[in-house]
């Protein structure tokens, strides 16, 4: 067990470089310069400034060398610093993690709770005006655009009805409330976005395990169990949902870099200092390091992510082994 | 717009009546003046929150670009000198100034008295700092410009400075409105990499307080300052990357001073609710939007097309439409309330026969009959590029579109994204037509942007006009000092400008700003509002952020 896990975080390394060399060629051949959009369109910045901009940058270094550069720094676990306000990468990033993850778990959590009772019931009944009913509003949430739905549910909760902030994660006058106040005040702040993020996720989890519930109920050992007389209860929760639950697993492995990586439409809309916004706006600017670091990062973790679905599999799953 | 006109005829009136009341009155009326003056003293307190779509980059103010970082830059910092309501150059940390007689050189009186933040005095030495700052090789500005025309810089007290110029230079003057920073703070520091631009200090009207990235920076008054203390007592800067959002917020009073959109302001904010807790603004922005054409096109390089496609296009209509009529018609690249801008210049009327005479007249005519015009077997087809993200600019280019197609043109339109569009089309100058937009500083000197040297790629004279009058005029405004004789060198530029068409020069679009009627005491200028954002107040009762 031990020793696969060695071989395949070895193997990684390559497929991580290989990235890093695909990515860093990518976004340098993209058009446009990180000095474009910080001299925007002004008359007072002459060309020689910004050439000279461009040289503080070593942006006039030939691509492979300036690759060479940033390699050199990051097996040092160093990512520069940001072209915008010079700020280091990390710390750019790292400010902003944990509000993301936060998001983000708080919203798959609210999936699991919501989704996976979905699918289940919607299995048991399959076919019925219930099952039909959840399918019809799972994939209401699916289809509606979350910028769409964020607007009308701040319009209506936040502004006429008064009942919750609009935007934002704190009030403007957090850093005087109490530690109960604050932590009152960001989930107020809260509702909307993790709502919105999980309304329009529930149709993935809630399909997969009706599937898969449908296709365990027609098990033999499903027969089994009933045939034994056991309730019907115990027979699906007991017996019929922990197999179910299985590929359930590797969609949350592989939901581990969505967990850090935000989204940039949702957290724009509810101004949400978060990694989507972060990665977002430094394309916009051409913030080389910044997007690599976030990159990597993401590469990183997609990575990690597979490997952790594969182990737990072995775990959860007596019938797979790793060798 | 309207309120700029109302407010002037006011003041030209009260100014009659003022002569009035002096001469039979003059004693009584200064003690009424007095007593008014006295009796009415401002609350202090509550809070301006200011909702922006952008995140200021660093507020190290040599090195902001961004309007973001203007703006807070602009409430941190002070320069020499700044530019009053009515577009004035007056002292802000200089008292006053001199030119000598040849232009060369500047003597600044600085103000005496003056503190940064932390307590410590201005000084001379603070304004050498910036400048070196300035002209450092290794310091990231994109404002070195207009200081390599500096000879010398040098300190002859505590507060009296002179700058000598290489050649005169009235621009020059000008550009000692860039902020000041403090020496004594950041001389032994790596400008490009300093804590400074995340925690300024300055000499400003209001006091940096917190920088919480993504959500908002907060500012308190300086109680200190040496036009005195700024009766709002915080000044938060609020950022909401979403136009709609940002409107929500409005609505919700989240936010109490945002700038609208036309139809925002048009439409949006009519209602009572609107009404009886908001004010809006409108007057001129500083910038305008027009069409370059490639000069180095033949198509383009006959002034008689130019002129054809300049009487096709209603740019009223082009108002109307797109800006809901929140806008006037530009006739050159001049502020249209600065001394520099000429009157005389009038807009040519829209008059689509005359155009297609015109385009008749150089040639062009419609021989196969499918409705567009050709010349030597070429269709007149070409291609006008703008930036994705400018809902303004993509419908102008329509309307334009339809109005030259009826006399006979086939416009094609491309939008790209902002960054690839300068690399790809403006820098390598491959483009038949662009529409942009200029936005414009306070001094008129337009050199970067119209002289025929500044045609190399990353210039800004990207459309290649040239014109041997206009490049020297455009040096005559750099040496002349005495404000009426550069207005009257620059009335000259426009009308040459307008006459030669190497833009399709079309609207200057309003600013257009809504504000909580809470706040009082808000002044329209020339310049639009904010010059005397220090007096701005909200009496006691009506406060929302005590602390």
């Amino acid at each position: 067990m031990f020793r696969y896990i060695f071989r395949r975080i070895i193997g990684l390394v390559p497929l991580l470089l290989g990235i890093t060399i695909i990515t860093f060629a990518v976004i340098h051949l993209a058009p446009g310069k990180p000095t474009d959009m910080e001299t925007q369109f002004n008359p007072k910045v002459s060309l020689e400034a910004r050439e000279r901009i461009a040289h503080l940058y070593g942006l006039d270094k030939p691509l492979h060398i300036q690759y060479k550069d940033w390699m050199a720094r990051l097996v040092r676990l160093d990512f520069g610093t940001s072209f915008v306000d010079a700020r280091p990468v990390i710390d750019k990033i790292k400010e902003r993690i944990p509000i993301t993850l936060g998001i983000s778990l708080a919203s798959i959590i609210l999936i699991l709770l919501i989704g996976v009772p979905i699918g289940v019931s919607s299995a048991v009944r399959q076919g019925s005006f219930y099952d039909r009913g959840m399918t019809v509003f799972v994939f209401v949430g699916f289809a509606i655009p979350t910028f769409w739905l964020s607007l009308i549910l701040m319009d209506l909760v936040g502004v006429r009805w008064g009942l919750l902030p609009v935007s934002g994660i704190k009030s403007l006058e957090f850093e005087k409330f109490g530690m109960l106040e604050k932590i009152i005040d960001v989930a107020r702040h809260l509702v909307l976005p993790v709502f919105v993020s999980a309304f329009g996720s529930l149709a993935g989890i809630s399909r997969y395990m009706r599937s898969n519930m449908v296709h365990v109920l027609k098990q033999d050992y499903i027969r089994t169990a009933r045939a034994k007389g056991l309730k019907e209860k115990d027979v699906i929760y007991k017996h019929a949902l922990r197999n179910a639950l299985l590929p359930v697993v590797t969609i949350l492995g592989l939901a581990v870099p969505g967990l850090i990586g935000g989204s940039v439409i949702f957290e724009s809309i509810f101004s949400i200092p978060g990694m989507g916004r972060l990665f977002y706006e430094s394309v916009m600017a051409r913030d080389y390091p910044v997007i690599m670091g976030v990159l990597v990062i993401g590469a990183a973790l997609t990575l990690l992510g597979n490997l952790l679905a594969d182990v737990s599999y072995a775990a959860v799953d007596p019938r797979i082994k790793l060798e | 717009m309207l309120l700029t006109r109302q407010s002037r005829n006011n003041s030209i009136r009260e100014m009659n009546m003022a002569k009035r009341v002096k001469a039979v009155f003059s004693k009584a009326a200064f003690l009424f003046f007095m007593l008014v003056l006295l009796g009415f003293r401002p609350d202090y307190g509550d809070a301006i929150v200011v909702g922006s779509i952008g995140e200021p980059r660093t507020l190290v103010p040599i090195l902001a670009s961004d309007s973001a970082s203007g703006t807070i830059c602009g409430m941190v910092f002070n320069g020499l000198v700044k530019y009053d309501k009515d577009l004035k150059l007056v002292g802000d940390l200089a008292e006053r100034w001199e030119v000598s007689e040849d232009g060369l050189e500047i003597t600044f009186y600085l103000r005496k008295g003056v503190t940064w933040h932390d307590g410590e005095s201005f000084t001379a030495k603070d304004v050498e700092f910036t400048y070196k700052s300035l002209i450092d090789p290794d310091v990231r500005t994109a404002y070195s410009g207009d200081f390599k025309m500096v000879k010398s810089l040098e300190v002859i007290d505590d507060y009296r400075l002179k700058v000598v110029y290489k050649e005169a230079f009235s621009p020059g003057l000008s550009s000692w409105g860039m902020n000041i920073m403090p020496e004594h703070l950041l001389k032994s520091e790596d400008l490009n990499n300093s804590k400074f631009a995340r925690s300024p200090i300055g000499t400003g009207q209001y006091k940096f307080r917190l920088w919480k990235t993504g959500e908002r920076v907060e500012l308190e008054s300086n109680h200190d300052y040496f036009e005195g203390r700024p009766y709002v007592d915080r000044y938060i800067y609020r950022i909401i990357p979403d136009q709609a959002t940002l409107f929500l917020e409005l609505r919700a009073e989240g936010v109490d001073y945002i700038g609208l959109t036309p139809l925002q302001f048009t439409r949006q904010t009519e209602s009572r609710f609107f009404k009886d807790n908001f004010q809006k603004f409108n007057f001129p922005s500083f910038g305008y939007t027009y069409m370059g054409y490639n000069l180095n096109d033949a198509r383009f390089k006959d002034l008689t097309v130019r002129q054809a496609i300049n009487y096709a296009i209603d740019k009223d209509e082009i108002i109307r439409g797109v800006l809901l009529g929140l806008g006037r018609v530009a006739t050159g690249p001049f502020f249209p309330e600065s001394w520099a801008y000429n009157k005389e210049v009038k807009a040519a009327e829209y008059d689509p026969d005359k155009a297609r005479l015109l385009l008749e007249k150089a040639g062009w005519s419609d021989e196969d009959g499918d409705g567009i015009l050709e010349k030597d077997g070429a269709k007149f087809s070409f291609t006008v590029v703008t930036n994705q993200g400018n809902e303004q600019r993509r419908m102008t280019a329509e309307i334009i579109q339809r109005r030259l197609k009826e006399v006979g043109i086939e416009l094609k339109i491309k939008i790209i994204e902002w960054s690839a569009f300068v690399s790809e089309f403006i820098d390598k100058r491959r483009f038949d037509a662009v529409l942009l937009g200029w936005g414009l500083g306070q001094d008129p000197d337009m050199y970067d942007i119209w002289h025929s040297s500044k045609t190399k790629q990353g210039e800004f004279n990207f459309v290649g006009y040239s014109n041997s009058e206009v490049d020297e005029l455009l040096l005559a405004g750099r040496r002349t000092f005495d404000q009426q004789a550069r207005a009257r060198i620059y009335h000259r530029v426009h009308a040459i400008l307008y006459r030669d068409q190497p833009y399709l020069f079309l609207y200057v679009p309003d600013s257009l700003p809504i504000i909580h009627s809470r706040f009082k005491g808000i002044e329209v200028g020339a310049a639009g509002i904010g010059h005397n954002f220090i007096e701005w107040h909200v009496p006691k009762s009506e406060q929302k952020y005590i602390r």
